[in-house]
């Protein structure tokens, strides 16, 4: 146990050094590229989508830990590429997804049926996105691309080889009914996602600069770290309840900062449980869950990249919260952790 | 562009290409295939881009010497059998001689890269 939480140790800090690392090449090359659209795209289809069928392939290989070192390795190439954004775009996201892919699919099978460890593996990449981007201007690469170098050799060093689960005899193929009910339960998971994705990308707020900002980020980092562990102490159902109808409700109330950051903490409290649901949906595949997930995060972008009309209105964040709560309930009348 | 980073973005580029091809062929050629093939890509993806971007560090801008120059590049070669080596001793189910195979694959894509940086210069 000690072992694994020092793995899931490991996997946050590099979780954070990675977004940090993708954040701060991003922003530095993109300042003013013509491609800024299309390398945005580029880069977000490299670390959410193919996040899947890298999911696939830990599944099959195991050892998480060697494309979680293989990503950080791929993003310090990335640094390469500073005046070719496109290129940039590629490579700092396979690099990302494949160390997403990695730690998320490791920390995933070896959580033990909890959602705490999913969280303190999760959060940290929102701050480190948050400030790579607020640091991209401000600070030399060299030290960047150091830190994903001795990422991947504290990653490959200091991590345990987690095998890939295998078929065996006494585990009995899965029935037709089981596997519908397990489609059903990853279809609502996924739609969580995809909306919960929507929603994060549709957040504006007028006080949401200087201090706030800042505060605003801490709020989704302590949101997901607290959401695992919720679950694991409360249950998914209570907590899923709890934090997304006082989330709608303070949500009604985010023109006041206070109220605005609360209700983006507990809004944010599902994302571990959402992971939790999936992998236990197929628990033979936990990387290919995570990546399903990861491309639902990708689906969720999509609204805002192509222009459709974003409402920004208390109202709409506030049924964004509810209708999510639609989907995870029924998510979790199916998975065993209701 | 920068002729710093057009250099860079060569010499990485054109090592990760060379290296993938050059070991993989290398892994058919010992009997590997399938997953295993896939494992030999991903450890050179792992490798390749901190071994050219530390001896770039090094031997350009650390120690512009060529005698330092050529102990670097060993050494870092060195470093870089060990660390395959590990990760396919690892998955012991695919590679039952992780050294050998380590040892030899990179012997052959240092020989071959060498020589056709030979080529390409003279």
């Amino acid at each position: 146990m000690v072992k694994q939480r020092g793995m899931t140790a490991i996997y946050a800090a590099a979780h954070f050094a990675v977004d940090f690392a993708c954040a701060y090449f991003m922003y530095r090359a993109l300042g003013g590229a013509e491609a800024r659209l299309t390398a945005l795209l580029l880069y977000n289809f490299c670390a959410f989508a193919l996040q899947m069928p890298f999911g696939v392939l830990t599944d099959r290989l195991g050892n998480g830990r060697v494309f979680s070192a293989a990503g950080c390795a791929l993003v310090a190439f990335a640094a390469a590429f500073e005046e070719l954004p496109l290129m940039l775009s590629i490579v700092a996201g396979t690099g990302n997804a494949l160390f997403h892919i990695g730690g998320g699919r490791d920390v995933l099978a070896t959580s033990g049926g909890k959602a705490g460890r999913l969280g303190a593996f999760v959060s940290p990449g929102a701050f480190g996105l948050f400030l790579g981007a607020y640091l991209s201007g401000r600070l030399p690469s060299a030290p960047v691309i150091a830190a994903m170098c001795v990422s991947a050799a504290v990653i490959l060093a200091a991590c345990p080889c987690v095998k890939a689960k295998r078929a065996g005899a006494d585990q009995l193929p899965m029935s037709r009914g089981v596997r519908i009910k397990a489609l059903l339960v990853l279809s609502a998971a996924f739609l969580a996602v995809c909306l919960r994705s929507y929603g994060g990308f549709l957040f504006s707020f007028d006080w949401k600069t200087g201090a706030w900002s800042w505060a605003f980020v801490m709020c989704v980092v302590l949101g997901k770290t607290l959401g695992g562990f919720a679950c694991d102490r409360f249950g998914g159902a209570l907590t899923a309840a709890a934090s997304l109808t006082a989330g709608a409700v303070l949500f009604l109330l985010s023109k006041n900062p206070v109220a605005g950051c609360a209700a983006v903490l507990l809004f944010n409290m599902t994302m571990p449980l959402t992971l939790r649901i999936a992998a236990d949906a197929l628990p033979q595949d936990a990387g290919f869950s995570f990546g399903l997930l990861t491309f639902a995060l990708f689906l969720g972008f999509l609204p805002t990249y192509l222009g459709l009309p974003a409402p920004g209105e208390e109202w709409v964040y506030a049924a964004i919260c509810a209708v999510t709560l639609l989907f995870i309930f029924p998510a979790l009348r199916g998975s065993r952790k209701a | 562009m920068n002729p710093f980073l057009r250099f860079l973005v060569l010499s990485l580029s054109i090592s990760l290409g060379l290296t993938l091809a050059i070991e993989i062929i290398g892994a058919l050629i010992a009997g590997k295939r399938g997953r295993a093939l896939v494992i030999v890509l991903l450890v050179n993806v792992l490798t390749n881009p901190p071994a050219v971007l530390a001896s770039v560090c090094i031997t350009g801008l650390l120690f512009p010497l060529p005698a330092v120059e050529k102990l670097c590049i060993l050494a870092i070669e060195a470093a870089v059998v060990c660390v395959e080596a590990l990760v396919y001793r690892s998955w012991w189910e695919y590679f039952w001689h992780p050294w050998r195979l380590s040892l030899a694959l990179n012997a052959a894509s240092f020989v071959l890269g060498t020589l056709m940086q030979l080529l390409i210069l003279f």
